[in-house]
């Protein structure tokens, strides 16, 4: 099996591709290493291979090429749930890793990957939010995803005694979301593990 | 090796002592009031927990004034320094040189303060200016006459009773 590592910085993805969900994986800015046959025969989301990250780079530039040309057939080839949950999976990790630290919502809010997830616009965020948020939930503490909510969606269903506590602001989103539309109980809401590419 | 926080506060060089696990629940405007159950957060607006109207120029939301507004409904009074002072507790508050909100903090017994490091942990520094940050402002300090419980005022007690 043929393997080769690609180091994301060094590739002029968006003229080569001009697909925005790439955006995504350049929001990781870590390196990948993948399979060739993977990525030509099958779709890459959506297989049972984890992404393996490594350091290295590529001198063979039409391997490279022949690379991304597979990548972005893998993801024209995504459902939507499944582009925009690779969207947004990529900005959350950034802003996750590199938001500067803060005790005000409007400082956590401004860090650039945290607008691009408002960008992406209440159809294909909200419900990626929600989902996120009901994992954090499930695992440990939300994280501040109350601004963008907000910003996306222009309601506030968290009831005046519960501001402030993060736990219950999660729930009554959630809650909401249920409402909605935006996910289900069972929290499949159309979006993808992380993990896995694997639907929900 | 130094924590990521740590970079935001060019003075404190690690001097300081780990109070607290890192926790998202509250942040330092709570936590230096005695409240480690509620983020407080003037915005978006009736979102996190704000004791106060918000002012009609919004961008005035996270002025310092606007901070001290706040802590003056947990019976909080503006006063002229941080010195320890029998009977009274003490927190000081951190503006930037624009005069926006960075930081509170609440005086220990022994004259040492004590932190909530925005979504991280709590520590304990020997002297307010430690948690300086890279573009300091003015410090503002107010005093409450010390209560027994635990440093909490009632309304306090009442909201975690209903957590």
């Amino acid at each position: 099996m043929q393997y080769t590592t690609v180091q994301m910085a060094e590739i002029q993805i968006t003229a080569a591709t001009g697909v925005a969900a790439l955006q995504g994986i350049w929001e990781r800015q870590e390196q990948y290493v993948i399979t060739i046959d993977e990525l030509i025969n099958e779709p890459l989301i959506g297989t049972t291979s984890p992404w393996s990250v490594h350091v290295g780079t590529v001198d063979d530039l039409d391997l490279v090429k022949e690379l991304f040309n597979a990548l972005e057939r893998s993801i024209r080839a995504m459902e939507k749930e499944q582009y925009d949950w690779f969207e947004f999976s990529g900005y959350r990790d950034n802003w996750k890793a590199n938001r500067p630290r803060s005790s005000r919502a409007d400082q956590l809010a401004s860090y650039p990957a945290y607008q691009r997830i408002i960008g992406m616009g209440p159809e294909r965020a909200v419900y990626c939010i929600l989902q996120q948020m009901r994992d954090e939930l499930r695992t440990g503490e939300p994280d501040h995803w109350f601004w963008a909510l907000w910003a996306l969606t222009g309601e506030n269903p968290v009831p005046e005694e519960n501001q402030g506590n993060i736990f219950r602001m999660a729930e009554a989103w959630i809650s909401w979301g249920e409402r909605e539309g935006y996910i289900d109980a069972e929290g499949v809401g159309g979006t993808v593990s992380a993990a896995t590419g694997s639907i929900h | 090796m130094p924590k990521a926080w740590e970079a935001q506060f060019p003075q404190l060089q690690g001097r300081y002592t780990k109070s607290s696990e890192v926790t998202k629940t509250y942040n330092c405007a709570a936590f230096a009031v005695g409240d480690d159950q509620n983020w407080w957060d003037p915005l978006p607006p009736k979102t996190y927990y704000w004791p106060i109207q918000l002012p009609p120029n919004i961008s005035e939301a996270y002025a310092v004034a606007s901070y001290i507004r706040a802590f003056e409904t947990r019976g909080f009074r503006t006063c002229s320094d941080g010195s320890l002072e029998a009977g009274f507790e003490k927190i000081a508050i951190y503006g930037n040189r624009w005069g926006y909100f960075e930081h509170a903090a609440r005086q220990l017994p022994d004259g040492r303060w004590i932190s909530k490091i925005a979504e991280d942990e709590d520590i304990t520094h020997d002297t307010v200016d430690l948690l300086l940050g890279e573009q300091p402002g003015d410090i503002s300090y107010m005093a409450r006459p010390k209560v027994n419980d635990d440093n909490a005022p009632p309304d306090d007690r009442e909201r975690k009773e209903e957590a």
